[in-house]
């Protein structure tokens, strides 16, 4: 039936999609990762929510300065994923920001064209966990993302057993 | 006193006069000898044929004291020529040659001996008389005759041969030798005289040619003299005399100038040779010039070669950039599109999942209808059928708004294709600014004011599309470069046939260095993805293609001001 509906190269998607549904309603994790993507375009922003809505729960910003605004007012908040090219600040700069509000967030960098020496600058520095290219295959931005909601669960899970 | 000697002996005329002197007293001296002996001999001859004369007469006169042998006779015969201061004495010998009679008047004839000897006896037969001489006398020997035949007075003059051979022929019959001795005082004395009077005449004679000689070659040698002082004057050789000095001076002349000649041919085969040597040098370098020149020619080729090629390379780096800023440009919104159709595909299969329950309600028993359908609605709100919904429609906006920027984007690129369709109109340029300036972003214009200063001019045939371009470039670049504070003036006048649109901004104006750069195609100042480069770019190749010129001035920090000129007559390119 699922078959029938989908093309042959999306059924890995179909598939992710189900497994996604396991996590949000049958799953072992009730709770969904908080994550947030910046980008100064509203219809990147509409594509993401709503790729990605089923399996986390997806906050927007259609600019860096909205965007930290959103992760200062939010601890919860996990993974952040930024555009690098936006009008007020690139999106290095911005998640070099919030690094220094939480060293613990995961931040992927988005961008349309690979800047090279910006991005090599920023992993090498540790300003970023990883960066996706534009236009992006839902695929790869989900193994990333799920390699980041890793992770995330593991510097979480050390900071605990560090700090208890 | 010996320089003069000296030079004396080497001057010529003094040698020439000197030989020529020598040669005359030579001369002078044999001729005097001879002419001395000349008349001595004649002299002598005249002596002896006297001296002959008187013994003659003495022959005559003793005849006949020989004859008788008187003494007395004889004695006083004799005395007559002893008279005679010449005649030193008289001696009569018989035919056998006895001495007769003797008789002398010097005691130097004392102890002579006279004798009347056979070889004179013989002598005296023979020729008719004989001569002797000694040291201070002559003797002159003459016979003594008898006949019988009475001697005419002539007789007494002619010798006796000659009365002999003549016209009388008479028995004559020797009877005695007479000696007749003469002395030789006189005609010595004589002699001297003689030798002194000629040699007083040569004397003189050689003093009046010596005069002369000396008058002449003086006179003749006077050029020589000349040349002499000039040769020595020019470095002739003093040493030896004149004609040696000219010698060696000519010879040496001679030798200078065949030195002179032998070097001058030298120097001219040199010459020569090195007329050649330069010739093939010269010939050299014009090849070696003509190779360099070569050479540059290529490098210039290189050269210009390796400029286009840098200056296509800058075009190359100038799309690098430009592709980066549009490829980020259609990646963002390629991403519209693409990221938006997986989860459409999965509404659209939420959606599709419901639709066939709806479908399976066909052939459902009534009752289990209600059944059903409240399942299906349960479904639905499971899935939040609604937000599926609204989900489709954001996508599919989202992925006509990704269509709708890469189509723009496409387009913008393909303005530098020059295939535009646009037609062409009369515009009015005033219109077309005013509406330009509407379109100008709202975030770029505030803050800034624009002045007008409209001139009057006419509408000018163009594309208007293109015309708005360019002035929409010029405009944002202008307002870009104010930064939300400043001035804008836009400034409108004609001329024969142009019209001019002259924007003038107080913006942070172009570094001289990019000036020459900003029409270039795909050169930007400003980041990638803010512009692509094209604008002005563009706008140049339009108002080219409108046949105008676009200008601009600048000094960083001072503003830019950029004119339009368009022609007024209609000879654009289409």
């Amino acid at each position: 039936m699922i078959d029938d509906i989908t093309a042959e190269p999306y059924s890995s998607i179909v598939f992710l999609t189900n497994t996604l549904g396991n996590y949000s309603f049958g799953g072992t994790r009730v709770q969904k990762l908080k994550l947030l993507y910046v980008d100064d375009e509203p219809a990147n922003l509409i594509n993401f929510k709503i790729s990605f809505k089923s399996r986390y729960e997806v906050l927007t910003a259609d600019s860096a300065q909205e965007g930290l605004e959103i992760f200062q007012a939010d601890p919860e908040i996990a993974l952040v994923i930024a555009d690098q090219r936006m009008p007020d600040m690139s999106g290095i700069a911005m998640l070099g920001a919030m690094r220094k509000i939480n060293p613990d967030v995961v931040r992927i960098v988005l961008t349309g064209y690979t800047e090279v020496t910006d991005l090599i600058d920023a992993i090498n520095k540790g300003e970023i966990f990883q960066y996706v290219i534009k236009p992006w295959d839902e695929n790869e931005f989900l193994q990333i993302l799920s390699q980041a909601e890793e992770c995330y669960l593991l510097t979480r899970e050390h900071n605990r057993t560090s700090s208890t | 006193m010996s320089s003069l000697i000296q030079r004396m002996r080497e001057s010529f005329a003094t040698r020439i006069i000197l030989m020529l002197i020598v040669t005359m007293v030579v001369m002078a001296a044999v001729f005097d000898l001879f002419l001395i002996r000349m008349q001595q001999q004649s002299y002598e001859k005249n002596v002896v044929s006297d001296g002959t004369a008187q013994a003659s007469i003495l022959a005559r006169s003793v005849r006949l004291g020989m004859f008788s042998e008187d003494r007395d006779e004889l004695a006083r015969q004799s005395n007559m020529l002893l008279n005679h201061s010449d005649i030193k004495g008289v001696f009569l010998f018989t035919p056998m040659g006895k001495e007769l009679f003797s008789q002398e008047n010097d005691t130097v004839l004392k102890n002579k001996e006279i004798a009347c000897s056979q070889t004179i006896r013989n002598e005296i037969e023979q020729a008719g008389s004989a001569f002797q001489q000694t040291e201070d006398v002559f003797i002159f020997w003459q016979p003594v005759f008898f006949d019988a035949v009475e001697i005419s007075a002539e007789a007494l003059y002619f010798t006796e041969e000659e009365l002999d051979t003549g016209e009388t022929e008479f028995q004559r019959e020797i009877i005695g030798y007479a000696a007749l001795i003469k002395s030789k005082e006189r005609f010595k004395e004589e002699v001297i005289h003689i030798i002194y009077r000629t040699g007083l005449a040569v004397l003189v004679f050689l003093f009046a040619s010596t005069v002369a000689i000396f008058a002449v070659i003086r006179k003749m040698t006077r050029p020589l003299k000349t040349l002499l002082a000039e040769v020595q004057a020019h470095g002739g050789q003093a040493r030896g005399n004149d004609i040696d000095m000219l010698l060696t001076t000519y010879s040496r002349l001679f030798k200078d100038l065949e030195e002179s000649f032998k070097t001058i041919n030298t120097f001219k085969e040199g010459l020569e040779d090195q007329v050649a040597e330069r010739t093939r040098e010269l010939k050299k370098r014009s090849k070696n010039l003509a190779a360099t020149n070569e050479k540059l020619n290529t490098a210039l080729q290189e050269l210009s070669a390796a400029q286009d090629q840098l200056v296509q390379s800058e075009k190359m780096a100038a799309m690098g950039q430009l592709v980066a800023g549009v490829a980020h440009e259609i990646n963002n919104t390629v991403n519209f599109v693409s990221g938006a159709l997986p989860p459409l595909k999965r509404s659209l299969a939420e959606v599709r999942q419901v639709i066939e329950r709806y479908q399976q309600l066909d052939g459902s028993p009534a009752d289990q209808l209600s059944e059903r359908l409240a399942e299906i609605e349960a479904h639905k709100r499971e899935i939040d059928f609604d937000q599926v919904l609204s989900d489709i429609e954001l996508l599919i906006a989202n992925m006509e708004e990704g269509s709708r920027r890469t189509t723009r984007i496409v387009r913008d690129l393909r303005i530098f294709s020059w295939s535009s369709r646009e037609t062409w109109e009369e515009i009015d340029l005033h219109t077309a600014l005013e509406t330009t300036i509407t379109f100008v972003h709202e975030d770029l214009r505030s803050g800034i004011e624009i002045r007008r200063e409209y001139g009057d001019i006419v509408p000018v045939s163009c594309q208007l599309g293109r015309m708005d371009q360019v002035f929409l470039n010029i405009l944002t670049n202008g307002m870009q470069a104010m930064k939300g504070r400043g001035t804008m003036t836009i400034r409108t006048w004609k001329d024969e046939d142009h019209v001019h649109i002259r924007f003038t901004d107080t913006g942070h104006g172009i570094a001289g260095e990019n000036l020459s750069r900003i029409f270039d195609p795909f050169y930007t100042s400003k980041d990638v993805g803010e512009g692509s480069g094209l604008g002005l770019g563009i706008s140049y190749s339009i108002v080219k293609q409108h046949g105008g010129e676009i200008t601009v001035e600048s000094k960083e920090g001072m503003g830019s001001v950029f004119e339009v000129i368009l022609p007024i007559a209609q000879n654009t390119t289409k």
